[in-house]
């Protein structure tokens, strides 16, 4: 008996999916797994060819990245995409970015979240090329370093 | 066992779940998918299997839920290990560093100088000596930082880029100033180091020794810069003639 009803209550839950968005109103990770390149390497340069008590430690670099957000889960629900990065030892590196449109331009530094998309969910992918600048103290960068970067989708 | 099944189901699609129970079911359906695969390792009970089991039946609600969460990484590498030393003459293209020059190659060997007359020699009496460089301007911000001809312009900077060494000034010399068969001991020869503008001297005042002498442990993008006065001390009567030694700067980046 009671395989039947919990049998019964899963069939309607599955039809709840089927019927209708189910997803609560919160904060979910965004599968960026289809990003192009994945995995991107930045030969950092020095802003200056010489130091000086000012920038003249800083080391700039830039790639550009075709970013493809899986929002399949959210269409027809309304949110807020956030790019996130992830603390680093490499000191206070900055990002920032422009697009083509799609996506929102920004600015980002370890620890935080900016706003990339805000509105309705219409398709299963967001998709934009972001034109990344990274900024970082060459003093703080001895090694090579990785930044890890994160997506996440408040629905309403 | 069956009903427990769909006890789990149920609770998983429960709109209102408890907090660490919905994150556990989530995580465990996202099998292969994201850290659920750490957990489901971490469980091997019966109720684990059967958790799979479900996912496997409803997997697209699974999926619809889980959001798989890959990272996009960004590699960012050190900068390029770079340094400059300049003494005497020097080159910076476009300007200087502070308009955006950039450090050139500059192959000049300038030549420090002094005639001793023929009734001082041997004397004690010091003798300055005056270089052939015309350097006075600092190539950092054009600075004058020098007063030749009397002072010579040694600067440097260095930048380890990926290591964490800092870079060092020396300069060498070999025993003496040569003459033909007569010489005279490099040591007869010091310095003082100074700057307008600098009450402290950046690179080290010091005497020639025949050898290596370090002149400054540079830190790690840093610009020093100095003016070097020689005099030769004169200590010793030597036969009449002209002298001459190469005294050579290095700085190294290890």
């Amino acid at each position: 008996m009671g395989d039947w009803t919990g049998l019964v209550a899963a069939g309607a839950l599955t039809l709840g999916f089927l019927t209708g968005p189910a997803v609560r109103a919160a904060t979910y990770p965004v599968d960026d797994m289809a990003t192009l390149p994945g995995r991107s390497t930045v030969t950092m340069k020095w802003r200056t060819a010489g130091p000086t008590p000012g920038d003249g430690n800083m080391l700039d670099g830039a790639t550009a990245v075709t970013m493809i957000l899986n929002t399949a889960p959210w269409i027809g629900r309304t949110g807020r995409v956030y790019m996130k990065l992830d603390e680093t030892p490499a000191g206070p590196v900055q990002v920032e970015w422009t697009t083509q449109g799609r996506l929102l331009a920004g600015f980002l530094t370890p620890g935080v979240r900016a706003l990339v998309y805000a509105g309705p969910i219409r398709a299963r992918q967001l998709t934009d090329t972001l034109f990344v600048h990274v900024h970082a103290d060459g003093r703080r960068l001895s090694a090579e370093q990785q930044l890890h970067f994160k997506f996440e989708i408040d629905v309403d | 066992m069956a009903s427990g099944r769909f006890d789990a189901i149920g609770r998983l699609f429960d709109p209102r779940p408890t907090r660490s129970v919905a994150l556990l079911y989530v995580a465990l359906l996202c099998v292969g998918l994201s850290e659920g695969y750490v957990l489901i390792r971490a469980s091997s009970s019966g109720r684990c299997w059967s958790l799979i089991g479900a996912a496997a039946l409803f997997g697209f609600a699974a999926l619809a839920l889980c959001g798989p969460a890959a990272a996009w990484i960004l590699t960012i590498t050190p900068g390029a290990r770079e340094v400059y030393l300049q003494v005497g003459a020097g080159t910076y293209v476009g300007g200087n560093y502070n308009v955006g020059g950039t450090p050139g190659t500059n192959t000049t060997i300038n030549v420090a100088s002094v005639t001793v007359p023929a009734a001082s020699v041997g004397t004690a009496t010091a003798q300055a000596l005056t270089s052939n460089s015309g350097v006075s301007l600092s190539f950092y911000d054009g600075y004058a930082t020098c007063n030749p001809p009397n002072q010579v312009y040694v600067g440097a900077w260095a930048r380890p880029g990926g290591g964490t060494n800092a870079a060092t000034v020396t300069v060498s010399t070999p025993a003496t100033l040569s003459n033909g068969v007569s010489t005279i001991p490099f040591s007869q020869i010091s310095w003082t180091s100074t700057a307008n503008g600098n009450s402290s001297a950046d690179l080290a005042a010091g005497i020639f020794n025949g050898g290596s002498v370090t002149l400054a442990t540079i830190a790690a993008n840093t610009w020093v810069e100095d003016c070097f006065t020689f005099t030769y001390a004169n200590a010793s009567v030597v036969p009449s003639g002209t002298y001459t030694g190469r005294a050579t700067y290095t700085i190294s980046l290890p």
